[in-house]
């Protein structure tokens, strides 16, 4: 595959997610799959963890800022944006709009996501949901 | 410039930065390039920055993971490692050393013109990075979260 038809098949997959056609999205993910940041194996561990993240966020929308590929790889910059209005990992909801800034690399065979790195600005998501607190650090140094 | 050349300058890059010495980081950057994360602008402002993170953490690593190039940009995921045994100076505010160890995975996108590099993008975990240092710490609602810590 091209270059160009890897990062396609990426769009695909955030598009297919922000229209919430999940049986889509779920259909590009190769039945191997392992993301090694999120510990996720296979399309059922993909399943938990898109379902978990939806219900918490309902509204969840992700923005690619930018797509890259080489060889078989495609890293995406992202902006996820959300309300936090529902049950998230058993936390109630706070009604907090978060903003997440990340990278995807994904790993792209036959038109399939086969494996995935993730590295996202996970303090600041959890800044925003109000779920840590700095000891003795001043504040505006986060 | 190929890919492989631009890859070649930013594992030149990580070379230097290992080096802890900014005054070889023109060998690399041009000297208007804009880091657009931490809001630096011009190389001199990414020297400043980089002389307070090596005062912090003297032993402060990057280890390349992983590398691609597309067109004008370079990515790279990378491996921090270091441990905070001295003073170090952020957004005009200084902290006492920690005396802890850290390591976090980062990412950053790379835009090079010419053979310098112009511009830059980077995500890092700093969760990882600022609950290593003792720095953070989960409120009651984060602990039932992350009951793992």
């Amino acid at each position: 595959m091209s270059l160009e038809e890897n990062k396609a098949i990426v769009r695909n997959w955030y598009e297919a997610f922000n229209k919430r056609n999940l049986a889509l999205a779920y259909e590009l993910i190769a039945p191997n799959y392992i993301n090694h940041t999120l510990q996720l194996r296979g399309r059922e561990d993909v399943k938990k963890s898109i379902t978990m993240l939806i219900k918490g966020f309902p509204d969840l929308h992700t923005t690619i800022e930018d797509i890259i590929a080489e060889g078989d790889k495609v890293w995406t910059l992202f902006t996820d944006t959300g309300t936090h209005t529902g049950e998230y990992r058993g936390l109630a909801p706070t009604g907090k709009k978060i903003t997440i800034k990340g990278i995807d690399i994904s790993r792209i065979v036959d038109g399939k996501f086969v494996e995935e790195w993730q590295v996202s600005d996970s303090l600041d998501f959890l800044k925003q949901l109000g779920v840590v607190e700095y000891k003795g650090f001043p504040d505006e140094v986060m | 410039m190929s890919l492989e050349e631009n890859k070649d300058i930013i594992r030149r890059l990580f070379e230097i930065l290992n080096k802890h010495n900014p005054a070889l980081l023109d060998e690399c950057y041009a000297p208007d390039y804009v880091n657009h994360t931490l809001q630096l602008r011009g190389l001199e402002s990414l020297k400043q920055f980089e002389t307070e993170i090596y005062k912090g953490f003297p032993d402060w690593h990057e280890t390349i993971e992983d590398i691609i190039a597309e067109g004008d940009r370079v990515c790279v995921r990378y491996k921090v490692t270091g441990t905070n045994t001295g003073e170090w100076s952020f957004s005009g505010i200084t902290l006492a050393p920690t005396g802890k160890s850290i390591t976090f995975t980062a990412v950053s996108i790379y835009r090079i013109v010419d053979g310098k590099v112009v511009e830059g993008w980077h995500v890092y975990d700093l969760l990882d990075f600022y609950k290593q240092l003792g720095v953070i710490e989960y409120t009651e609602k984060g602990k039932k979260l992350f009951p793992e810590g």
